[in-house]
């Protein structure tokens, strides 16, 4: 009896130890999380006065906090400077952004932070990119020569900890619902058999 | 280890010939003995595996972190591991009758994070080497040096505890001469196959283990052997009843404070330290608290997210895209992480010593 009741103990520590992991340590911790990108141009495109790219997405997530664009300043030579901003579908600014020369590496992401915007999931934002280079060689961005697309990548943030949470389970949720249940009760009860052995 | 179930028996010349068409970092370093082991029971759990396992273990692309059943696949591969665990508790309880032990083994967070979060098989030539300090306190000494020949033959390290176990007992000292070449048999005849081919040569001597033991020196003189030879003296002449684990103590204490050693290198120790931990007294339970926190820093600013988030990735993918505490430190304050870590070793090496010193003189 000792020994059963030893049982359920180990295994109500064992779930409040899973579930702690599992559902506290990643909601207090994993506050943003990347959204919608597109990574697989390797065309290098100009970027100066006379050429300028803008990019639109549809946000697979809420709340918006950042933008990143793939740059390339060749041989680290240009001091110009390059303007992010971040438009609703009106084209109207949300965010504006810059960065010189200095900051951009050959090549390199270049990470826009700035603090969440208010959006949903399903909103549509463009990225657009200029800058004040004189020269078309002196700046690229990488993107699809042909139809003038560019890489980009972006991230959505949670607002508090009570969503970070509910966004979490959701998570976790669904997570589980696309394992194997039969891999899933094989686990659970390889865990409840080495609990078992262990007290016996 | 996958590669012996299909039939690759030379691992050396298969990584040679194969190096481009490999998935990424797929090199093997290890004995030969390390990959017949470990791809016999990658044979025996194979019935177990799920069909995407395979493909898994070889994907080092985006998607490695997203396939839904990799819990699973972690727990088949760790079984091994959990045998193994399993029997050190066991084997502790065996020297020791006292199931206070075994639950310390079994159940605290330092043998957990070895075992099961980093995940690297240095629990097996630990167990080894405890099961040969078990025979050897059996007076069995054939079975004990060939306890820890199968270990060197898995791992190189377990040859730092050959010369205790000679000298456990003084008055079998002409028996041990007589069993201690049964502790390199294993490893003899696992090599003696490769000995000729320059891929094995070239495999092998790529992990710099004795390069890191002997990297801290003054005046040309390597410390870590002089500490050695040192704390061997002592324990020659030593009557503690913890004779061997406080030499094994003291070895580790000044291991960790004089080599960059990996996490993982802490399990090659901790087994023969846990009974001198539960025996402390409270200073020295406080000792060990503080070297031990001390150890979880050092790690924790290394720079490598895989060493710190990663470890969270089948909780959820994402942990990954976490700052580690190294790149927190760097962007965010104006200390160099590289120089915080190593204050910390020199800390740990300042604590080490004066832990050898206090147990050669009060035990």
């Amino acid at each position: 009896m000792l020994k059963i009741n030893k049982l359920f103990l180990l295994i109500i520590i064992e779930l409040v130890f899973l579930l702690f992991l599992l559902l506290i340590l990643p909601s207090i911790f994993i506050r943003e999380r990347p959204g919608i990108h597109q990574t697989s141009f390797e065309n290098i495109l100009p970027l100066d006065i006379n050429h300028s790219y803008t990019q639109s997405f549809i946000s697979d997530q809420d709340n918006l906090n950042s933008v990143s664009v793939n740059l390339k300043n060749p041989a680290l030579k240009s001091r110009d400077m390059v303007y992010v901003e971040v438009q609703d579908v009106n084209k109207e600014t949300l965010q504006e952004l810059s960065i010189t020369g200095q900051g951009i590496e050959d090549p390199s992401w270049l990470n826009f932070k700035f603090p969440l915007l208010n959006s949903k999931k399903g909103d549509t934002f463009l990225i657009k990119v200029t800058s004040n280079a004189q020269n078309d060689n002196d700046l690229y961005i990488y993107g699809n020569n042909k139809n003038q697309n560019i890489n980009f990548k972006t991230t959505f943030a949670t607002q508090n900890i009570k969503e970070s949470f509910k966004d979490n389970l959701n998570r976790q949720v669904d997570n589980f619902n696309s394992k194997d249940i039969f891999y899933s009760v094989t686990y659970l009860l390889l865990i409840l058999l080495i609990n078992i052995f262990i007290l016996f | 280890m996958q590669y012996l179930s299909h039939g690759v028996l030379n691992i050396y010349d298969f990584v040679d010939e194969n190096k481009s068409n490999l998935p990424y970092t797929n090199i093997y370093v290890y004995l030969p003995f390390t990959y017949y082991f470990f791809g016999s029971t990658d044979f025996i759990l194979s019935p177990l595996y799920p069909s995407d396992l395979y493909q898994w273990l070889n994907d080092w692309g985006e998607d490695q972190n997203n396939y839904p059943n990799m819990i699973f696949f972690m727990l088949i591969l760790k079984i091994p591991y959990l045998i193994f665990d399993l029997l050190t508790g066991f084997i502790l309880y065996k020297i020791y009758k006292n199931k206070k032990i075994l639950y310390f083994w079994l159940f605290n967070p330092i043998s957990i994070y070895l075992i099961y979060i980093l995940g690297n098989f240095d629990i097996v030539p630990a167990f080894l080497t405890l099961l040969s300090f078990y025979f050897i306190k059996n007076n069995k000494q054939f079975w004990s040096y060939l306890a820890i020949g199968f270990a060197i033959a898995l791992k190189m390290y377990p040859i730092m505890f050959l010369p205790f176990l000679f000298f456990y007992d003084k008055k079998n000292i002409f028996k041990n001469v007589k069993y201690a070449v049964f502790s390199l048999v294993p490893l003899i005849l696992s090599i003696v196959p490769f000995l000729k081919q320059k891929s094995f040569y070239d495999s092998f001597f790529g992990s710099g283990l004795t390069q890191k033991i002997l990297e801290y020196k003054i005046s040309g003189l390597p410390i870590f052997p002089t500490f050695f030879l040192l704390i061997l003296i002592m324990y020659y002449f030593s009557k503690s009843k913890y004779k061997f684990e406080i030499a094994i103590l003291q070895t580790f204490l000044i291991f960790i404070g004089l080599v960059n050693f990996h996490p993982q290198w802490i399990m090659w120790f901790f087994p023969f330290i846990i009974i001198l931990f539960i025996n402390s007294k409270i200073k020295e339970k406080i000792f060990f608290i503080i070297f031990f926190s001390l150890i979880f820093t050092y790690i924790l600013l290394f720079n490598d997210n895989y060493l710190i988030w990663g470890h969270l990735i089948p909780i959820d993918s994402d942990f990954i895209n976490l700052t580690s505490p190294y790149q927190l430190i760097k962007l965010r304050t104006s200390f160099d992480p590289s120089l915080i870590q190593k204050n910390i070793h020199n800390l740990l090496l300042l604590f080490g010593i004066a832990g050898t010193f206090y147990y050669a003189k009060n035990k």
